[in-house]
């Protein structure tokens, strides 16, 4: 319940910086993101009121702890990380930490996830489709 | 004559036949890992088809997403997990099964009712899809319109369980980003903050990428990422084909969902779950023995895979014909079929009908495959108990960022990638369905070219333009229609006084 009344205010509060910008748009181009945002609008105060409305006990919240956020964080680190060291260097640092993480403790399964990976990106991705995958400091 | 033998020499070229056995493969395994989905599984394939000729890239992705939808009913009988969510109606009857020690039969039925649901979708598709092409040519920018504002409330009404509003919120969301960039008639620079990167818009393909694929991670370590599954021994005699005594037990059943299947994969937005649910519902209904159900019922697992693969054919109806995906792969496919140059429509059938009906007959003969293949594939399925989130989850990231990537040689791609993740995952744990975003996303241009068109040729009397047009009012009614239509049966129960529906378990909130 909290997080919908929450959810609705931030959605307001994006609406409320979003149309003010449409007022510069060249004539024609406004209208359908106008349309949006009121009707965004509308829908935003509907679950807000039905949030206050519905009386239902706040769920317990099932308990997913800290995984998904800091997987959400390596991951972030892994793609900014990519542009400094390279591709190659920044996702085998990568999947080592994220298999030790999650719980992977057999060393033969990070040799064969990193060396099987890493063939299988540069066989297909550079030598097959010419991608040109981020080189960094090394490679 | 001419044209078959050109459709026919191309199937069967080497490319096409790899890409067609790999594809079927690779979406057994997709399907049949719990956590994946095949959305996420065509979306992260997408990348890799984008150096191939159409036809073949097309073959590779159908392959894939006939085959996902399949894959989730192994796991679905043997550990009672579904692989896909369109696999939690067999789940309930195949696992039982597989505790009678009856799981060779069940992973039977199962396979040569894809099959058949499968072909016979792909039968209608090579059938309807050309005819039903000729009627977009009477489709006006107030069709295009109306019809895109359909698929969005559809999917919207679908996915957003019991709150429309959740489900119209995220589609309107998705409608914003459509936005984003310049516009089409003006040139205007929309919501860019001065970023030329955003010129074009927000990309596709790494947005979905985002929100299937890196989402679903996260919701995947959010559970024990060391579990296993315990291991099954099936007991009963392994044969490859199904017995006349069991397609006769299930034959009414096959028969109705194939109608069912077809309908739903047709209807906007409404995905294989959706069409295995309202099978099993129906089949149960209808079944003289509804006692049965939930204790190993055959006709329960013949009516969800029939229905779920028939919705696979029936979803590429609108898909080629209006551009409307009929499923949120179809709206990857989408994606595709614009990334590789083919815009839905009459043209599909004209200009590119080599193109379109080899990738048609490769459904076809993809689903065949598929039978074969899962019949050898499905009992080694146990051996994946070796494979756990903490090898899965490394290997999803990295193909997403890298497949995010090589689309345009970009890393802005894999930042939106990587944003639309974050924002799939939040939807997700909060009840908004990234379903009803993508929607958005594709429908929104559609939906505003059609609009402002409409406000052109209507000389300013818009709604009089619209109501003058017979599709277009068909099209608002039927808008209307799924609007009301909650309320309205909500109201009839309470009338009638019937009791509410058993909850539905799912294994995760994805529509296939």
């Amino acid at each position: 319940m909290y997080a919908e009344k929450i959810i609705s205010a931030a959605l307001l509060a994006m609406v409320g910086v979003l149309y003010p910008m449409t007022l510069d748009f060249s004539d024609g181009s406004d209208v359908f993101p106008k349309f949006i945002l009121v009707a965004m609008g509308i829908l935003a105060m509907m679950l807000l009121v039905l949030s206050f409305r519905r009386n239902v006990p706040a769920e317990k919240s099932r308990a997913v702890g800290v995984k998904p956020y800091i997987l959400l964080l390596t991951t972030t680190v892994y793609i900014f990380a990519i542009s400094a060291v390279g591709f190659f260097t920044s996702t085998v640092i990568f999947l080592t930490a994220t298999m030790h993480y999650l719980g992977i403790r057999a060393k033969t399964s990070y040799f064969i996830m990193v060396a099987s990976l890493s063939a299988f990106y540069y066989f297909i991705f550079v030598r097959l489709l010419h991608v040109p995958l981020p080189q960094g400091l090394f490679y | 004559m001419e044209l078959w033998l050109v459709v026919i020499a191309k199937l069967l070229s080497l490319p096409n036949m790899f890409v067609m056995v790999c594809g079927t493969l690779v979406g057994i395994l997709v399907g049949a890992l719990p956590g994946f989905q095949a959305n996420m599984g065509v979306a992260l394939l997408l990348p890799l088809t984008y150096a191939m000729e159409p036809d073949t890239a097309l073959i590779a992705l159908v392959s894939v997403y006939c085959s996902a939808i399949y894959g989730g009913s192994i796991t679905a009988i043997l550990f009672h997990t579904p692989g896909t969510t369109a696999s939690a109606a067999t789940a309930i009857e195949g696992y039982e099964l597989t505790k009678q020690g009856h799981a060779a039969t069940a992973l039977r039925l199962a396979t040569w009712c894809s099959c058949i649901g499968g072909m016979v979708g792909a039968f209608l598709l090579l059938f309807l899809a050309p005819p039903l092409s000729i009627i977009s040519l009477l489709f006006g920018p107030a069709e295009y319109f109306w019809i895109a504002v359909f698929g969005l409330i559809t999917i919207a009404s679908i996915s957003s369980g019991n709150l429309l509003v959740k489900g119209l919120l995220a589609g309107g969301l998705g409608l914003l980003f459509g936005t984003v960039g310049l516009d089409m008639d003006s040139g205007f620079s929309r919501y860019t903050l001065g970023w030329n990167d955003l010129d074009g818009g927000v990309s596709f393909v790494p947005a979905v990428i985002g929100l299937f694929a890196l989402s679903q991670v996260l919701v995947m370590v959010e559970a024990d990422p060391l579990k296993k599954w315990d291991s099954v021994v099936i007991q009963d005699k392994w044969k490859f084909w199904p017995s006349w005594a069991e397609l006769s037990l299930v034959k009414s059943a096959i028969i109705r969902s194939l109608g069912i299947g077809l309908v739903i994969g047709v209807l906007p937005g409404a995905g294989a779950d959706v069409s295995a649910w309202v099978c099993y519902n129906e089949a149960k209904r209808s079944s003289k023995h509804p006692e049965n159900f939930g204790k190993g019922a055959l006709d329960g697992i013949a009516a969800a895979e029939v229905g779920k693969n028939t919705e696979c054919g029936g979803a590429l109806i609108p898909l080629l014909t209006l551009g409307i995906p009929g499923s949120t792969t179809a709206s990857i496919l989408l994606g595709a079929l614009i990334m590789h140059g083919l815009a839905p429509g009459r043209e599909l059938f004209t200009k590119y009908a080599e193109t379109t009906f080899t990738i048609i007959f490769g459904f076809i003969l993809a689903n065949l495959l598929m039978a074969v293949i899962g019949m050898y594939v499905s009992r080694y399925v146990a051996k994946l108990s070796g494979l756990n989130t903490g090898l899965l989850v490394p290997i999803i990231v990295t193909l997403a960022v890298v497949g995010s990537f090589s689309l345009g040689n970009s890393m802005i791609d894999v930042y939106t990638m990587l944003i639309f993740g974050v924002l799939g995952y939040f939807m997700r744990k909060y009840g908004f369905h990234p379903a009803a975003l993508v929607l958005g996303l594709i429908l929104g241009p559609m939906a505003e070219k059609g609009y402002r068109q409409s406000l052109v040729l209507s000389n300013d009397s818009l709604w009089h333009y619209f109501v003058s047009r017979p599709i277009s009012v068909m099209i608002m009614v039927l808008i209307i229609l799924t609007l009301t239509a909650p309320f309205i049966i909500e109201w009839w129960k309470h009338r009638r006084k019937l009791p509410p529906p058993p909850p539905i378990e799912a294994v995760s909130q994805d529509i296939s």
